[in-house]
Formats: structure tokens, sequence, C-alpha cells
């Protein structure tokens, strides 16, 4: 794991055009966060995507795009897709 | 451990903000640990979570049968009652650089996607003194004497 403050940096590089094509989606980042892994909908998925492109799925952070996001008045930051949406 | 703040954008301009539409917010990655591995996952730091409650879809990924844990429900503001499953998992944070605390703890699974954990009350800041520094976007984190987990 690299300094995740760096992670951080290297992940908000990366063109809004090029994450929106993710919107939706669970994403799995390169340990220095300047690439995206694998992406689908389906988190089970991703991990499947993974271990084929020999990837231990432990180490990789997965997160789920949605850009742009609801400003919220509390922590909850529900998917589109979600029910309570 | 400090933890910079992630720029999020937002569908509308924060107008406390100036009008920006990327809003910095806590976001720090964790390690859940569960009977069979682990994942990585984005969490958000939130003082106003009383409990740590992450995304269901690692249950499974991680050894945890949802179908056996504990449920009850939980007020969702402005969306009422929920009903959500609690299950005993490690948690580890870290910098990448000098500092990595790992504990464990009860948490509980969301039953429906959410975009990232909820690191509150329960679970996780009670076990961290958290000095949330507006001007310079960044949380510091430290553990406290309720912190029964390990430094590594």
């Amino acid at each position: 794991m690299i300094d995740i403050n760096e992670f951080r940096q290297n992940q908000s590089r990366l063109p809004r055009e090029e994450l929106e094509k993710y919107n939706g989606q669970y994403v799995a980042w390169s340990s220095d966060g300047t690439r995206i892994l694998a992406a689908d909908p389906d988190p089970l998925r991703v991990d499947a995507l993974l271990c084929v492109a020999g990837y231990d799925p432990a180490e990789i952070l997965v997160s789920r795009i949605a850009i742009p996001e609801e400003v919220s008045w509390s922590g909850w930051s529900l998917p589109e897709d979600s029910p309570l949406s | 451990m400090i933890i910079r703040y992630t720029p999020c954008p937002v569908r509308t301009p924060v107008p406390a903000l100036g009008g920006v539409s990327l809003l910095p917010r806590p976001i720090l990655a964790v390690r859940i640990t569960g009977p069979r591995g682990s994942r990585l996952r984005d969490g958000l730091l939130d003082t106003g979570a009383d409990e740590t409650i992450l995304d269901s879809s690692v249950a499974p990924l991680i050894g945890i049968d949802l179908n056996q844990a504990l449920e009850r429900e939980i007020n969702l503001v402005g969306r009422g009652r929920v009903p959500c499953r609690y299950a005993t998992v490690q948690l580890r944070i870290t910098d990448g650089i000098a500092e990595t605390y790992e504990w464990d703890t009860v948490v509980g699974f969301a039953p429906f996607p959410i975009l990232r954990g909820l690191l509150g009350f329960a679970g996780f800041l009670q076990f961290f003194d958290a000095a949330f520094r507006g001007a310079d976007r960044e949380v510091t984190l430290l553990p406290n004497a309720a912190f029964a987990g390990r430094r590594i």
C-alpha cells in the first residue's frame, strides 16, 4: 500500500469523463490509484474479474462510482438504483 | 494518522462553499476481515452516524452469512426505519506509511447498496480521537483509551 493520501491524489487526477463511464459500477483501483483494473455493476463479478487478471481481491480497493453525488445532510449516500433513492 | 479529505463531485453547488461542486469528504479506505477473507472498501468518517454500517455486498466475500446475523431496525434520516444485520468483523486502517490499526468490532450491514460505508461512533469513532481540520481539509485520527486493538 502506498501513502493513502498519494493514492487519493492519483485517484482525483483521473478525468471526470473517464470516471463517468463507470457510473453506477463497482470499480477496482490499481494499488497507486492511477488506473481502474476492473469494473462491473455486480461487486461479485469485480472480484471474479480481478482473480482472472491475476490480482488478489483482498489487496485491491473497490469503490462504487456515482458522479455526481448528491449533497447529503447525513452520511448516507445512496446509489441512484437504490430502492430508497 | 492524517487523512486528507477527498474531493467528491456533487450534483448541486454548495452555497456556503462559494458555489463549488467539489465537496471535500473525509473518506478512508478500510480493510474488512471476516472468517474467510478480507476486502478493502471506502468509508466515510461520520460523527452523525451512531453506528458503523457497511455495504452488504462485502459480507459474502469475507465469509459472513447475513441470514444468520442479528437483525434490528435502525432509523434512516428522512426515510424511516429499515432492517439492518449485524456481525463481528475485523477492521484495519492505514495511512500507508507509518500507522496501521486493526481491531475487532460489531458492524451493521445495510439492507440496500450504499456508496460507501459509514464509519460512525459504535465500532469506529469510539476508538479514536478525531480532529476534523476543515481549513486544512484533513482529519487526524488518534487511538484513544477505548481502543483495544493493535497498532501494527
